[in-house]
């Protein structure tokens, strides 16, 4: 099937219809793939096995954006759009991001501030801490997966959210790493 | 999008819908707010979403919704198919393009998303090009265009589209019921960087 076909495919009225439920239809699937995915990096392994010791729950919503962990019921919640049966790239990036802000939480070495009892630009401080270091995880992931696992699909999908530049300025951080013999 | 704030009673009844599925306890009053925007293709149709402040980071659910029935956009057109079926659509040439943009942002495949280029300045994907891929965008790309079919009462919508690597001039075919076909396509740029491989002018048509 040509790339038209299969975009034409996609937009068509009565391709999908589930159930009216956040839940994703193919939750169970999804999980497993999306997780042996993650197994195959470093990085991804030590997060599942985190989660897997901590006993943190893991669900997929039917959307096409975002992620997140829910302290209160250690919950992680990743993305798919309704009707895939397989995880897409992106939310193999989720589950690594979601993952490192329950680790985050639970390990209590980037905890969310308080906004009531700490000042403005120190609660700013925190959370743009937290945010860099979800995202410094997933770009260690993403860079295991592809040059380990030959995954380029999902250096692709990073690049698309925005995330070309600080893919490459990390490649090229591990390669002088490895230059210096540091690595 | 011009969100409104809607009040905490109107919160409350949202999540109360919302957390009437059995899995519908991602949200609570206590630390969810709901916006609301108004669409200039719906008639009676607002487009509602609800963010919860507890999960890092926060997680936002956007729904269409007539105040009694919520309509998760789930990344398929099933929500969209929904709302349309209701009536609710009213699709004009003023408004077409807001429709397909909407469409195309609320709407996913497995290869990826798909942009419609109104300004290339102001896409989201333009990081992950080279610099050259991003210049021949700017220069390769022209204004929307729309057009009505009298004949088969279609809007035809001649635009540059990105989807999977991939960018295309391409006419879209939008029926009044909100059915979105994409026809009359010659790609300009692939995912390697090639340029301007027309494809010719085939209707791929439908599956």
């Amino acid at each position: 099937m040509d790339l038209i076909a299969k975009l034409n495919k996609a937009l068509k009225f009565g391709s999908n219809s589930s159930p009216a439920t956040l839940i994703h239809d193919n939750e169970t699937a999804i999980l497993a793939a999306a997780t042996q995915v993650l197994n195959k990096s470093e990085t991804g392994r030590a997060l599942l096995e985190f989660a897997s010791e901590t006993g943190i729950r893991l669900h997929v919503l039917k959307n096409k954006k975002d992620f997140g962990f829910l302290p209160g019921k250690s919950e992680v919640y990743i993305s798919c759009p309704a009707g895939q049966n397989m995880p897409t790239p992106r939310a193999v990036i989720f589950l690594a991001g979601a993952l490192r802000q329950a680790q985050q939480e639970m390990t209590d070495v980037l905890k969310r501030p308080n906004a009531v009892t700490l000042p403005e630009d120190a609660y700013v401080r925190s959370m743009v801490a937290k945010d860099k270091d979800t995202l410094f995880t997933q770009t260690s992931v993403v860079y295991e997966l592809s040059m380990v696992n030959g995954l380029l699909e999902i250096v692709d999908e990073f690049h698309r959210m925005g995330y070309r530049s600080l893919y490459e300025a990390y490649k090229e951080d591990v390669k002088s790493q490895e230059r210096a013999g540091t690595r | 999008m011009n969100w409104q704030k809607l009040e905490r009673s109107e919160t409350a009844r949202i999540i109360d819908r919302v957390a009437k599925t059995p899995d519908g306890t991602l949200f609570s009053l206590a630390t969810s707010e709901a916006v609301a925007a108004t669409l200039p293709f719906y008639r009676g149709i607002m487009v509602v979403r609800l963010t919860n402040y507890a999960t890092l980071p926060n997680f936002q659910l956007d729904f269409l919704s007539d105040g009694q029935v919520f309509y998760l956009l789930d990344g398929s057109p099933d929500p969209l198919q929904k709302v349309a079926a209701r009536g609710a659509l009213n699709l004009n040439e003023r408004n077409v393009v807001a429709y397909v943009d909407f469409f195309f942002r609320h709407v996913t495949t497995e290869e990826g998303d798909i942009y419609l280029i109104r300004d290339p300045d102001d896409m989201p994907f333009m990081d992950s090009l080279s610099l050259d891929q991003q210049i021949r965008i700017k220069r390769e790309h022209t204004d929307i265009r729309v057009g009505y079919n009298r004949d088969d009462d279609t809007f035809a919508v001649h635009s540059d589209l990105y989807f999977a690597g991939v960018l295309l001039k391409a006419t879209l075919s939008v029926a009044t019921d909100g059915e979105i076909e994409v026809s009359n396509h010659s790609m300009l740029m692939t995912p390697n960087g090639g340029g301007m491989r027309s494809t010719g002018q085939a209707n791929t048509g439908m599956m």
